[in-house]
């Protein structure tokens, strides 16, 4: 399984009073644990998730750490805002009608070859999965897939 | 507020203080929040062992942030909030 992991469940990781912490949990013990083929999230999804958490805990602290963290400890591969990034993600907001942060981890997903795992906590969950274009998509609600 | 303590004695070289300048200028902070930065990426990893599964990771992000955040909002609502911003809603 090749996934691109979105803020949405990665708010739910950092945040042990989510409701969907144990999930999150599990999810990450695997991609630590090298169960998961390929794990990824994008700088852009990194962004966001600091202004999720800084706006659920004001605490600018542990938003920094969690940002810190999510680049360097969670054996995540850090996609980079390239070209063909930017060239990808500027296509995909023009025909899917959704966040540009949905659209960034879709780019993602679509660039790296895999699917994007969001959280049912997104907007997304409202749209025709199959009308959406860029890659295949997963919620964590879901999980195991 | 975290207690803070001025170190007056470190001498660096004179171009590691422009890069430093440069860089502060360019991330549009301080040269003081650099170091800090810098510092902290560095001493997490020559410190503390590299956490092995999810909980270990987690427990590190509390150490070093010193506490255990507290959700005052759910994550649904700063979503909704977002999609509002962003006129999708």
């Amino acid at each position: 399984m090749r996934i691109t992991i979105d803020s949405s469940v990665l708010v739910g990781y950092f945040i042990d009073q989510d409701h969907l912490h144990d999930m999150a949990m599990q999810l990450i013990e695997k991609v630590l644990n090298g169960e998961i083929e390929y794990a990824c999230v994008s700088k852009i999804a990194i962004a966001e998730l600091g202004y999720v958490i800084e706006r659920k805990t004001s605490d600018a602290a542990f938003t920094y750490n969690c940002i810190h963290s999510t680049a360097n400890d969670l054996a995540l591969d850090v996609i980079d805002v390239s070209w063909e990034f930017i060239i990808a993600l500027a296509h995909l907001k023009a025909v899917n009608a959704i966040s540009f942060c949905d659209n960034a981890t879709l780019t993602t997903a679509k660039l790296t070859n895999g699917e994007a795992l969001f959280s049912k906590e997104k907007e997304i969950v409202l749209k025709d999965k199959d009308k959406l274009q860029g890659a295949g998509i997963l919620f964590l609600e879901d999980y195991p897939f | 507020m975290e207690e803070t303590i001025t170190i007056s004695s470190i001498r660096i070289a004179k171009h590691l203080a422009e890069k430093l300048d440069v860089i502060a200028r360019r991330e549009g902070t301080s040269r003081a929040e650099i170091i800090r930065r810098s510092l902290e990426a560095f001493l997490a990893k020559q410190v503390e062992p590299h956490p092995k599964s999810a909980q270990e990771v987690l427990d590190l992000v509390y150490r070093r942030t010193g506490h255990k955040p507290t959700s005052i909002r759910s994550t649904k609502e700063v979503f909704d909030e977002l999609y509002k911003e962003e006129s999708l809603s």
